[in-house]
């Protein structure tokens, strides 16, 4: 076999297999995977929220959130339960961490009523 | 007497001057008067050939300005 | 800015969401608004019917929700247009609402009309809605063999689904085994195999190669059991009959006496309404002597979508329709070509290759992208 082939004969060759390998099933199958793929990247590329999510998620901080929220859901599940009561809740108030989250939560509510 | 209705097929492939008379022969009433206008060079003699075949009648037919202008009545 | 959109199919569909990303600033601040009314909430592709006819696509993916084809900032109704008050500006609608308009685009497309010939309906197949299609592919099951005639009324839409069934009814025989049984005869309305010279001049030869006969200047006139009867004083005989019906608008468009036979006279470069600045029509509705295509309303639709913006933008639309259609003809056999032409381009279509079957077959599925504007 001669390596060397022009790139008619080239082209020629990949229809040739196309036309060997490709059913008019596969076709239909890959087309509709077209137009999936077509509208949802027409409708994430015109989404502003999407695309805002996207620029977010590539600053450091965002990765450090998901992580957080993580391993906070891990740590809640495997913690024991909370007592109930006023006393508990004392309790729990106390806590520098509850503090804190509490202050966080207020920032969030502040910035969404802006 | 009506007026006679207008069919403008010039410069048009698909459906084309024929199949737009055939069309407009349809919605017209008995007695109505249609013309033509074709650009086709084919009309001149499609147009004469299918008329005469189904019976209608050929009342004018003349070219102006590389027009061709055919007026048929509707017979039937 | 109120534009209306009246017709949920190809043309409406693609023109409002034209329209929609072309105008997102003011749909968002709110000084122009795009609202659609259509007779049904499901969108129908419906060149899907010939395969369906033939057992080569299934009912389901004939169709999609309408809104989920449609931009978010469209105002979407299923709630069809009943009356058009064109002086006043405004429509009312079946559920009694009357909506004012600034711009109005009417796009409610054509309809077979087999009642128009005496015999048709009861007498032969159709592929023209879901249920003709099916009750086609039911019938071609039981074939067994015989005269099989394929007759076609005008107007039409699809120009090219004469070409299209008869050489799919050769597939479908010859897949069954039973192409030997059948004696295929093909009429046409006028003097050569189809509307365009050159589609013709290819078809003929392949229909001599396929043993299938065929008679011209042919336009139904009646059908009674057994036997089709043109207006030219023929007839042809038969044992199964497949015809494409001839067409009129919509009723509603008769109805309000916009235009004879359901077709509203219309600018063909501008597509306004004669006589009315603010009142567009695009697609099967128009009277204009172009085909009756899909491809038709697409481009019409895109003219339009730019013109419109450009009205509300500007004041002033920017570009003429330049007549162009594209029509995909399957030839049967694994094959496919295609006819594009425009008012001063006629078309010069090439030999049938699998390349462009499969692109067909690959568009049957992408059809929705174009509905929502993208492709």
């Amino acid at each position: 076999m001669s390596s060397e082939i022009t790139i008619q004969q080239q082209v020629d060759r990949f229809m040739q297999g196309a036309g060997d390998a490709l059913t008019d099933d596969t076709v239909a199958r890959l087309g509709f995977m077209m137009n999936e793929l077509l509208i949802i990247a027409d409708r994430v590329t015109r989404n502003k929220n999407i695309m805002k999510l996207l620029e977010m998620s590539e600053t450091k901080d965002f990765a450090k959130m998901l992580d957080a929220m993580s391993v906070a859901f891990d740590s809640y599940k495997e913690s024991p339960a909370t007592s109930g009561g006023i006393g508990g809740m004392l309790k729990v108030m106390s806590d520098p961490n509850v503090q804190g989250s509490l202050k966080l939560l207020g920032n969030f509510s502040k910035e969404l009523n802006k | 007497m009506s007026d006679r209705i207008l069919v403008d097929a010039k410069n048009t492939f698909c459906p084309g001057p024929l199949m737009e008379l055939i069309s407009n022969m349809k919605m017209a009433e008995v007695g109505d008067e249609l013309e033509l206008l074709s650009t086709d060079e084919g009309s001149a003699a499609d147009i004469p050939e299918w008329v005469n075949k189904v019976g209608h009648e050929i009342v004018d037919s003349f070219t102006e300005e590389e027009v061709l202008h055919i007026v048929v009545k509707k017979i039937k | 800015m109120h534009i209306l959109v009246v017709g949920g199919g190809m043309g409406g569909t693609i023109l409002a969401n034209n329209l929609a990303r072309r105008l997102s600033g003011e749909l968002e601040q709110g000084s122009s608004k795009i609202t659609m009314l259509s007779a049904s909430d499901k969108h129908m592709y419906q060149p899907g019917l010939l395969y369906v006819a033939v057992g080569k696509m299934s009912t389901s993916e004939l169709y999609r929700d309408q809104k989920s084809l449609l931009e978010s900032s469209i105002d979407f109704h299923v709630d069809p247009v009943e009356k058009f008050d064109l002086d006043n500006n405004s429509v009312t609608t079946k559920s009694g609402k009357k909506i004012s308009y600034d711009i109005l685009c009417i796009a409610t497309g054509s309809r077979g009309h087999a009642e128009g010939i005496p015999g048709l309906a009861e007498n032969s197949c159709q592929f023209y809605t879901e249920a003709d299609a099916v009750a086609m592919y039911k019938k071609l099951s039981k074939f067994e063999g015989g005269k099989v005639v394929v007759a076609t009324g005008v107007p039409h839409k699809c120009p090219m689904s004469p070409l299209e069934i008869t050489f799919f009814l050769i597939d479908y025989f010859k897949k069954r085994g039973i192409w030997d049984k059948v004696d295929l005869h093909y009429t046409y309305p006028i003097g050569r195999v189809h509307s365009l010279a050159p589609v013709a001049e290819w078809a003929a030869p392949e229909f001599d190669k396929e043993g299938v006969t065929y008679e011209t200047l042919f336009n139904m006139k009646e059908v009674v059991p057994g036997k089709v009867i043109s207006e030219e004083d023929s007839s042809a005989e038969f044992d199964l009959l497949v015809t494409v019906p001839p067409h009129k608008g919509m009723q509603v468009i008769e109805d309000n006496e916009l235009g004879k036979g359901g077709f509203i006279p219309t600018d063909k470069k501008k597509l306004n309404m004669e006589g009315r600045d603010n009142v567009f029509v695009l697609g099967d509705t128009t009277n204009l002597p172009i085909s009756k295509a899909g491809s038709t309303a697409h481009f019409e639709a895109e003219a339009l979508g730019e013109n419109i913006a450009a009205i509300v933008q500007m004041g002033e639309p920017v570009r003429d329709y330049d007549g162009k259609v594209f029509c995909f003809i399957e030839a049967g056999d694994g094959k496919a070509t295609y006819a594009m032409f425009d008012y001063n381009n006629p078309p010069n279509p090439q030999a049938p290759t699998s390349g462009l079957h499969w692109f067909k077959t690959a568009y049957n599925r992408m059809y929705w992208a174009s509905a929502r504007g993208i492709i």
